[in-house]
């Protein structure tokens, strides 16, 4: 059963995209179990790529900071004076005391708990107590907070630990052209916690690149999302798949008559009343596309930038190398996959969830970062669903049975991954611009 | 779970000892299983991962199923799931015997959630794949 796809966009390119050739060989598992080429992403990806830092809303006001880390790396970021954020490396000149322990906070200069040396908002030394009691000299002047590349796109603060990376807007190549359309910047973030997984972070954004294990781990989803019609796009460096929403999967045998209760919960969401519906099953998906476009005053809502498809659909984006984005009409979720600092069968997974918040209404507070162990919190059942087989799969991984991935092609993105890491790790980075 | 009746299900010779069977009360599918020394467990005949009927499956010590088609694990008391690829539980009756008669308590199914992507942590703010 085809589905019915918009033939023109507003913002955001709709087009199929091109299909490199990516071979077929098999995806070696040492990249997902070897502390050698766990270093070597050390040194040729995660110390040389555009890393996502933390939100503009999170440091709205000056000298408003955050901590993040990547690696044994934490940074510190700050808002300036001149409202610039900045990001510095957190760690305090004198004896190596990081200079920020917490996830954030306010400060109107960043001062180490430990000798007191204190640095402005820019970074720079500017008080030291005894100053004239170092014998190497006056550490003034000499010994600034180590500054790095950062920037700003979609409300999103971006750094690069690489002193000489070239800009963030080539590393993103086609992101802003694809995602400036939803207004992340508008957005506000309403769950932000990090799991602890047993698993390369791979593992985890691999899981989330295909829609091939939708209709084993998430049977109930056949009945709101179409994972066969899944339009895959590889570009430069990043990848997205469309999947249609609120249509029933041609993977059923038997094609519902009635509209199913879980398209049924999301019409009611958006004001539809389901026993309303006159129409066959598979044209409710378009019917909810026009209610809302026609009732997008009434939600609150703008969507003048967006197709109709994004509407209802996810359009699910992969940016290199560890932001997921499920991007929807007026929300968003982001899973950042981050290395563990020794051991490459660990990882962090941060989900960050996104609203855009309806016109008229109050803007929510920002939520509390949770730090959690895989297990202790239910992310609800897609993602619980998502991640049980996770930590069995990075396991299975180091047997001496296993020798990598045998990828079809459905999962194509996994491949795509591969290749743009492959060329980072031999030195011929790709740009989308 | 007081309030709740016991319902007659069978006669325990219908079930016999280390088997199973299927039994339909009142429109749902009680699968009483004879664990051994008179002890009986019933749950409701469907997996919660695609709803297929556990009839058929494995029970181990007593105090575990094993899906006959994907091979999810649950526990026979508390219905939770033990292993993928089932995440939400099954339904377990409280069972009774009495004058050599099964009965077991319909307590209502377990539910799926109405929007599986919700996630409770963003106050049921639903994410995607």
């Amino acid at each position: 059963m085809a589905i019915t796809r918009v033939k023109e966009s507003v913002m955001t390119p709709a087009e199929k995209g091109p299909e490199p050739e990516l071979g077929s060989e098999l995806i070696p598992k040492e990249r997902y179990t070897s502390p050698e080429f766990m270093q070597l992403e050390w040194d040729k990806v995660w110390s040389k790529s555009w890393l996502l830092g933390c939100r503009e809303e999170e440091i709205p006001e000056v000298g408003d900071y955050v901590t993040t880390e990547i690696g044994n790396e934490s940074l510190l970021i700050v808002r300036g004076e001149d409202m610039k954020a900045r990001v510095f490396y957190n760690v305090c000149n004198h004896r190596g005391n990081q200079v920020k322990f917490d996830k954030g906070g306010n400060s109107k200069t960043l001062q180490c708990a430990y000798h007191f040396w204190e640095y402005d908002l820019t970074g720079t030394l500017v008080n030291v107590p005894d100053e004239e009691d170092f014998t190497q000299g006056c550490p003034k002047d000499k010994l600034s907070l180590k500054e790095i590349p950062s920037g700003t796109w979609g409300g999103f603060v971006f750094f690069n630990l690489d002193q000489n990376a070239g800009p963030m807007e080539d590393f993103l190549g086609i992101v802003p052209e694809h995602l400036d359309a939803y207004h992340f910047e508008k957005m506000r973030m309403t769950m932000d916690v990090t799991i602890e997984w047993d698993c390369n972070w791979k593992t985890s954004v691999d899981a989330f690149n295909e829609v091939y294990h939708v209709q084993c781990i998430h049977p109930e989803l056949l009945y709101d999302n179409d994972d066969v019609n899944v339009q895959i796009d590889l570009y430069e460096r990043h990848n997205r798949y469309l999947v249609p929403f609120h249509t029933v999967s041609p993977r059923v045998d038997e094609q519902p008559e009635e509209v199913p209760p879980i398209i049924a919960y999301q019409m009611q969401a958006i004001g539809m009343d389901p026993e309303e519906f006159t129409g066959r099953v598979p044209e409710i998906r378009l019917a909810m596309q026009k209610y809302k476009r026609e009732n997008q005053e009434q939600l609150g809502f703008d969507y003048s930038d967006l197709n109709d498809d994004q509407l209802v659909d996810d359009y699910h984006y992969y940016i290199y190398p560890n932001l997921t984005l499920n991007t929807f009409a007026d929300r968003m979720m982001l899973f950042r996959q981050r290395p563990h600092e020794t051991d490459p069968n660990k990882m962090y997974y941060d989900v960050k969830m996104f609203t855009m918040i309806p016109k008229g209404q109050p803007v929510p507070e920002l939520p509390d970062h949770n730090q959690v162990k895989h297990g202790e919190i239910s992310l609800g059942l897609v993602l619980d669903q998502d991640s049980v087989n996770l930590p069995h799969v990075q396991k299975g991984m180091n047997s001496e049975a296993y020798e990598g991935l045998w990828i079809s092609h459905q999962e194509r993105r996994i491949r795509h991954m591969h290749k743009t890491l492959m060329d980072d790790i031999n030195g011929e980075h790709a740009n989308d611009a | 779970m007081a309030d709740i009746p016991f319902v007659l299900v069978a006669k325990v010779e219908d079930v016999p000892s280390a088997g199973m069977k299927c039994f339909d009360v009142e429109g749902r599918g009680v699968l009483v299983m004879n664990t051994g020394e008179g002890a009986y467990k019933a749950v409701e005949n469907a997996c919660s991962h695609e709803k297929k009927p556990l009839e058929g499956g494995r029970v181990r010590g007593g105090k575990k199923i094993v899906c006959p088609h994907h091979g999810a694990n649950f526990d026979l008391d508390t219905g939770k799931a033990l292993s993928p690829p089932a995440v939400l539980p099954i339904t377990v009756f409280p069972t009774k015997v009495e004058d050599g008669s099964i009965y077991v308590q319909l307590v209502e199914a377990m539910k799926p959630p109405a929007n599986p992507f919700a996630v409770p942590g963003a106050g049921g703010m639903p994410g995607g794949l």
